[in-house]
């Protein structure tokens, strides 16, 4: 199969950069081995969240000054960074992603465990310390969900009663969650998102009204449940409940995650892109200093080609990269890794301190194409969680790690032909 | 060390990592909450019952099959894989005879051909389906695939089998029972089609059911023995100067090529690449060159394109799409990905249908939407089930392929003077 371009991995950077080339009415095929991460995102993107010494970060650009020439930020110059970030949000919206937020100064999001931290994006919708700021009242109810396992409505209140806030604890049940219950392993955000429509919805609004008729908070905090993709769901819920309503996320698989996903996918089918879903690359064909030709494990040998290529297969969640017991390798295409030769230098003994092996990617020169025995395959980009030298956990940095590298990569293809 | 890099356990699962994507993308979960998932159903259930099989739960029944866990596991475990070997491990008692009836298609096929008219206004009857409900459990809103009245075999032999050995290049074709019993039309284009770009079609010595029936009602040891009669006519075809066999029917292909060795423990692993997608084999001799389709010009069509869950499983759904797409009258629609529900077998029976007809729902409401043309799809149960739930008619893009095609012109742009 032939395509312009090949990208690998269908995270949040490989759907970035086919969606900017499709865009530019490339024809792009997009492999994808798996879902991705994003389907965690609890429905807030971080650009730096925390900077080398693990403080929070309010100005972006001073922190990025401080960061080593090895990371992705370094190599792409802050002017980029900043300037890119701005696109990233722009792409978002064209995608149908309505976010808050800017590439200057974080604002505060609330984790899913109920923890304050710096945040470049978040969704509509999704409840920011600054907007309940706005609110004219700081009294807030926290709607808690009877047998619901993935949200932590104590830890949110004591994060905003530090703020000023008075929190009240309200837990409600319906039939239709009950009748969920019944499995009790599926109750789950993404299970009770999918029952969450109709007469079920209005059901759980009616739940809602019921439980807060005497309380005196004039904002609702809901855990995300309802369906983001569209908004239909999530607009209609708070309609019907007629107060003040902001989602917060859920641990394990988030519904504004998910949403996201299908969002910016559906985005790029729309503009004609292909994608060759649950196929994993497993070898290339190389010509001289470039890659012709990819395999996967579904085309019995029938070879995806294309001008340039994107690789975009993430960390090790994602297995762009494998970490063997005494080397870190890139399994598919054999290109050269970056983490410390020395395994036990790997780990540090208190695993909240800096873990080195959490820089691991593959190398990449300072146009990001891909070194492979130590020389650049020419029409080979890497982006995102695949790349060595950000420790994306920490630093809060991943998505703006993703769609960074991913714009910048896209318009390096863009600029060559 | 090697002992840590090659100890890989049946159906990868101990790579899960709990991560609960597959749980996102269960048609069954949301609409059927006695259901416990793949998560818990597969590998987190799988290391229980590794100790005792009283972990097994009957519930497991409700799995479609569909695998859609196992395209959307980012860790490779093989989740429907784990959940359908369990059931046939540890399920108590006997399939039943309705069962065992649905699964026969090849019995139940040969016998209903020879009375077709008969057999399909009786099955068509009220009565008999309300009986049949009663009974035997399978769901009198079930709308029974018509049989034809001449096999496609037959047709085959009388009409074109003659004539197929003057082709440049070679092929067999699986048919599969749909083709054969109900459905030759769509064998018809196949040979059509493949003709006219310089390809002759034989059938196998032997053809049983790929045995996606029998395998998901748990009929195992039938199943396997059709399977080998099946691999031994693959080898002799190829062996006999077949460039491959190709099917028609994404869930026949995808049984022949991946639950054979995964279900059945066969090791087809010398013939499996020459197993493919009609499709497949056409796009990959149309982009090497080899041959070529010329389209009519005044074909003009809005059709929408749903992918069946096995042909999402096998990775082909662009080889469909990419043909389907290269018709210049086109406009195709992909729609969005969504388990028709019927699942083959399981939305007949009484106690899934309400399931199926559930899980489908999204899917009817968006082809009502987007109002086609026509539908078009690669399996023969996603068919009969849209065809039952919409107004639209379906067809397989093989079948659009033909109908598009100006054969004249292929012919000729094929250099072919047969």
């Amino acid at each position: 199969m032939k395509f312009d371009t090949v990208i690998i991995g269908a995270g949040l950077a490989g759907i970035t950069a086919a969606i900017r080339l499709a865009e530019e009415g490339k024809n792009v095929g997009l492999v994808s081995a798996g879902r991705s991460s994003m389907h965690f995102n609890s429905g807030a993107l971080g650009l730096l969240g925390f900077d080398t010494d693990h403080h929070p970060v309010d100005d972006v650009p001073t922190a990025l000054v401080s960061l080593l020439p090895d990371h992705p930020y370094s190599k792409l110059g802050d002017a980029y960074v900043t300037r890119a970030a701005s696109d990233a949000a722009d792409l978002l919206r064209r995608a149908g992603v309505r976010t808050v937020g800017s590439a200057v100064h974080n604002h505060t999001r609330i984790s899913p465990l109920g923890i304050l931290r710096p945040a470049w994006l978040t969704l509509d919708n999704i409840a920011t310390l600054d907007s309940l700021k706005s609110l004219s009242e700081s009294c807030v109810a926290i709607i808690s969900l009877a047998g619901f396992l993935d949200f932590y409505p104590r830890f949110i209140a004591s994060s905003l009663e530090k703020e000023g806030f008075r929190c009240e604890i309200i837990t409600i049940d319906t039939p239709e969650l009950k009748a969920l219950r019944s499995s009790e392993t599926e109750m789950r955000a993404a299970n009770i998102a999918r029952i969450m429509q109709g007469d079920t919805l209005l059901s759980f609004a009616r739940a809602i009204r019921e439980a807060v008729r005497t309380s005196e908070a004039t904002a609702l905090i809901i855990p995300a449940v309802v369906n983001f993709d569209g908004d239909g769901e999530a607009l209609r819920l708070r309609k019907a409940v007629g107060r003040q309503l902001f989602y917060a996320p859920t641990m394990g698989v988030s519904v504004p995650g998910i949403a996201m996903h299908t969002r910016l996918l559906r985005y790029f089918l729309s503009l004609g892109g292909r994608l060759l879903n649950g196929h994993r690359v497993t070898s290339a064909d190389f010509d001289g200093d470039k890659l012709s030709a990819v395999y996967t494990d579904k085309f019995d040998g029938d070879a995806l080609r294309a001008d340039n290529f994107v690789f975009a297969a993430g960390s090790f969640f994602g297995r762009g990269i494998v970490a063997l017991p005494d080397a870190v390798i890139e399994p598919s295409l054999g290109l050269d890794t970056f983490a410390p030769s020395d395994t036990s230098q790997w780990h540090k003994p208190d695993l909240f301190d800096r873990q080195p092996i959490m820089k691991a990617g593959i190398a990449v020169d300072d146009r990001f194409r891909a070194l492979r025995n130590g020389s650049p395959v020419t029409n080979l980009f890497a982006a995102g969680a695949a790349l060595a030298g950000a420790d994306s956990v920490r630093e809060d940095s991943g998505a703006g790690v993703a769609m960074l590298t991913a714009l910048y990569v896209a318009d390096e293809i863009l600029n060559n032909n | 060390m090697d002992f840590q890099n090659e100890n890989i356990s049946r159906y990868n699962f101990e790579q899960c990592t709990k991560c609960t994507v597959c749980t996102v993308v269960c048609p069954v979960t949301p609409v059927n909450p006695r259901y416990p998932g793949p998560k818990q159903a597969g590998p987190d259930g799988e290391r229980y019952r590794l100790k005792d099989s009283v972990f097994f739960d009957e519930a497991f029944k409700y799995c479609l099959n569909c695998k859609r866990c196992e395209v959307a596991c980012p860790s490779d475990v093989r989740i429907g894989d784990i959940i359908l070997a369990a059931r046939i491990a540890h399920t108590k008692s006997r399939p039943s005879l309705r069962d065992t009836m649905l699964a026969e298609t090849d019995l139940m096929g040969s016998l209903a051909t020879i009375c077709a008219p008969v057999v399909n206004t009786t099955l068509a009857m009220k009565p008999v389906k309300y009986i049949m409900d009663r009974t035997l459990g399978i769901d009198s809103h079930r709308r029974f695939p018509k049989y034809a009245g001449t096999k496609f075999v037959t047709w085959f032999r009388r009409n074109a089998e003659s004539l197929q050995a003057d082709y440049p290049r070679q092929v067999s074709y699986f048919h599969g029972c749909y083709v054969n019993y109900n459905y030759p039309d769509l064998g018809k284009a196949f040979v059509r089609l493949f003709n006219a770009v310089g390809v002759g079609v034989h059938l196998l010595d032997r053809e049983r059911c790929c045995g996606v029936a029998k395998i998901s009602n748990r009929l195992v040891k039938e199943a396997t023995r059709d399977a080998k009669i099946n691999l031994d006519a693959v080898r002799k075809a190829i062996s006999g100067g077949s460039e491959a066999v190709l099917a028609t029917s994404s869930t026949c292909c995808f049984t022949l090529r991946d639950e054979y060795p995964h279900m059945l423990g066969l090791d087809n692993a010398d013939v499996r690449p020459s197993i493919t997608l009609a499709v497949a084999y056409l796009a990959r001799l149309i982009e090497s060159g080899d041959i070529k389709l010329v389209f009519r010009d005044d074909y003009r069509r809005r059709i929408a394109y749903h992918t069946p869950c096995h042909m999402e499983r096998m990775g082909y759904t662009q080889y469909s799409i990419g043909l389907l797409s290269s018709i210049p009258g086109v406009e195709l629609i992909v729609l969005n990905p969504n388990c028709c529900g019927i699942a083959g077998t399981y939305g007949f029976k009484k106690e899934n249908y309400q399931t199926s007809q559930a899980i489908g729902a999204p899917l009817f409401e968006q082809i009502e939407r987007v109002r086609p043309d026509f539908v078009a799809t690669d399996c023969e149960t996603c068919k009969w089930q849209i065809e039952m739930s919409t107004l639209q008619r379906v067809y397989n893009p093989i079948e659009v392929l033909a109908e598009a095609l100006d054969f004249d012109a292929t012919r000729k742009a094929n250099n072919l003077n047969i």
